[in-house]
């Protein structure tokens, strides 16, 4: 407090305190990449020392739109938090809500019907596709690519007419519930769903034509942010990121939930942990994702889609729970301890760009400044998400 | 599948060795109820050699959760196997005279940010940190806004089961 302009060095906080390498000489320059620059996605901030082109060390600044989302845990009750769910991670919400739902019912012991879980897993992977669109049309436009967005989002404008059906909303969903999820599917949504697949199959091979063998594409992404296993088990990344480098590590076949082990489907892996892999794992998932959701539109039985006996003013037991699920950016864990009472006592939020932002760092140090930027959007970052 | 069993026994196996004062409360868990396999309570000086013994054995850091209770801020750190879940919690309870514990990110890079984070929310200091900055919050803050007040504070006791908190081998 007691902030004064004139006795205040150059720069913030974050540049006032960013030291350089230590070999660092006269002609470095240190330049702020953000937090406005379009390839952030939102509010990221990234502080980088330049030695000419080339990037000798990066540090991101976080917080731009922080939330405080854990605090709000504590001081709502469970079920009045259930909406935040939405708005920690506004691309891929089913899955955030799933986390939250499924813990509390893991720590309050309450079962959910057969047909809500199915339910969820039809929604949840509809939301994972329109989550990849999106990635991948913006992606493409930070590599100067403008047509391929328009086409993502025509499709993913149909996903979100899907799921406005249910949910009523069409970014931040608020769908499940305690036991279940607060809408049944009815013929309507059946039908239009199976339209769409029938219609986005055919999409996807038009996506690889219009973009995946492009020069420039491959030139801007092959060999460019090779992960190293080893160095992504360092940072704790998961989901495309951690699979475009060769582990076929998803947490819906690692720590099954739901009715995922009765559902057949592939796990893609890359190859090399480039860039490239990480755009065809993203890819790939979608075909599994369609795969997943006809299997589940099969296989859903009938039945109440949700558990009627959950009490309103739910009070899970004293004790803590970590339950995990697989989101389109990867792991996403919820650690919850209760103490008995109405309100959470503490929330804990695991966010999977907040590992995959953190080996950025070290991933773009020694490269050009353009690449960089194709590194920062193949990690696929939602910054609400690591901001929290 | 067995792999992972194997390695959860070896890393038990090895927290099992540490000095009995520096480890205590360890146990196994019902993943089922807890979604944890087992949890491990320690002293800051076992905290390191603990993580490098899970980073022997493949496991990798989820996260680093902290809440505040009665006798102190209690650190959570959750770490996983890639190849089969096995979920293994070590925890360290940091009293509130002294809010210091030791980096882990000289172990696992990753917990550097999961450091920094706490240190927003909590205050809690770490020791040998590369980079102790605020993260989330902003710079001038001098608030710790998941401190609870006295009154809200619970007890270690009151909130995880019993088996966790006795000096006990499993």
């Amino acid at each position: 407090m007691g902030f004064n302009w004139l006795s205040e060095p150059r720069g913030d906080y974050y540049t006032r305190h960013f030291v350089p390498t230590p070999e660092a000489e006269g002609d470095r320059l240190i330049l702020n990449l953000g937090p406005q620059h379009p390839s952030t996605h939102g509010v990221l901030r990234v502080v980088v020392e330049m030695d000419g082109e080339y990037i000798m060390k990066a540090e991101p600044v976080l917080g731009y739109i922080h939330r405080m989302q854990e605090k709000m845990g504590e001081v709502k009750t469970w079920r009045q938090y259930l909406p935040n769910m939405g708005r920690v991670d506004y691309l891929h919400a089913l899955a955030w809500n799933w986390a939250y739902v499924g813990a509390v019912e893991k720590l309050a012991g309450i079962e959910v019907p057969p047909r809500a879980e199915y339910i969820r897993v039809i929604t949840c992977e509809l939301n994972r596709i329109s989550s990849h669109l999106l990635w991948w049309g913006a992606y493409l436009l930070d590599l100067g690519a403008f047509t391929p967005i328009l086409y993502a989002f025509a499709d993913r404008e149909r996903i979100m007419d899907i799921l406005q059906m249910v949910t009523g909303s069409r970014l931040t969903y608020c769908y499940y519930r305690f036991g279940g999820v607060s809408a049944d599917l009815g013929e309507g949504f059946i039908q239009a769903t199976r339209d769409f697949l029938k219609q986005f199959k055919t999409r996807i091979p038009m996506f690889h034509d219009l973009v995946t063998g492009n020069m420039i594409l491959r030139g801007r992404c092959e060999q460019i942010g090779v992960l190293p296993l080893e160095m992504a088990r360092r940072y704790g990344a998961t989901g495309p990121v951690l699979r475009g480098s060769g582990l076929a590590y998803d947490t819906r076949r690692a720590e099954p939930y739901s009715v995922y082990p009765s559902l057949d489907f592939q796990v893609p892996v890359g190859v090399n942990g480039d860039a490239m892999d990480r755009y065809d794992v993203r890819l790939a998932e979608m075909t599994q994702s369609i795969a997943i959701i006809e299997q589940a539109l099969e296989a859903m039985p009938d039945g109440p889609h949700i558990n009627p006996d959950v009490h309103e003013r739910l009070k899970p037991p004293a004790g803590e729970v970590y339950y995990a699920v697989e989101g389109g950016r990867g792991k996403i864990g919820v650690h919850l301890i209760s103490d008995g009472g109405p309100r959470p006592y503490r929330v804990k939020l695991r966010s999977p760009s907040f590992c995959n932002l953190q080996l950025f760092a070290e991933l773009a140090q020694g490269t050009l400044l353009a690449d960089a930027v194709s590194i920062l959007g193949s990690l696929d970052l939602v910054i609400p998400e690591i901001d929290r | 599948m067995k792999e992972g069993v194997d390695k959860l026994g070896a890393v038990l196996e090895g927290l099992a060795k540490l000095p009995g004062d520096q480890c205590w409360g360890l146990a196994r868990t019902d993943h089922q109820r807890h979604g944890i396999h087992a949890a491990c309570q320690l002293e800051a000086g076992a905290l390191i050699p603990a993580a490098r013994l899970l980073l022997a054995e493949g496991f990798f850091l989820e996260d680093v959760s902290a809440a505040d209770l009665s006798e102190g801020v209690l650190l959570s750190y959750h770490f996983d196997l890639y190849d089969a879940c096995r979920r293994v919690v070590l925890r360290l309870l940091v009293p509130r005279e002294r809010l210091t514990a030791p980096s882990l990110a000289g172990v696992y890079t990753g917990a550097d940010w999961h450091e920094r984070e706490i240190f927003d929310f909590f205050g809690v200091i770490f020791t040998e940190h590369p980079n102790l900055k605020p993260l989330l919050l902003p710079d001038d803050l001098d608030q710790r806004p998941l401190n609870k007040r006295p009154e809200e504070r619970r007890s270690l006791y009151a909130l995880l089961p019993q088996e966790q908190l006795v000096r006990s081998k499993p």
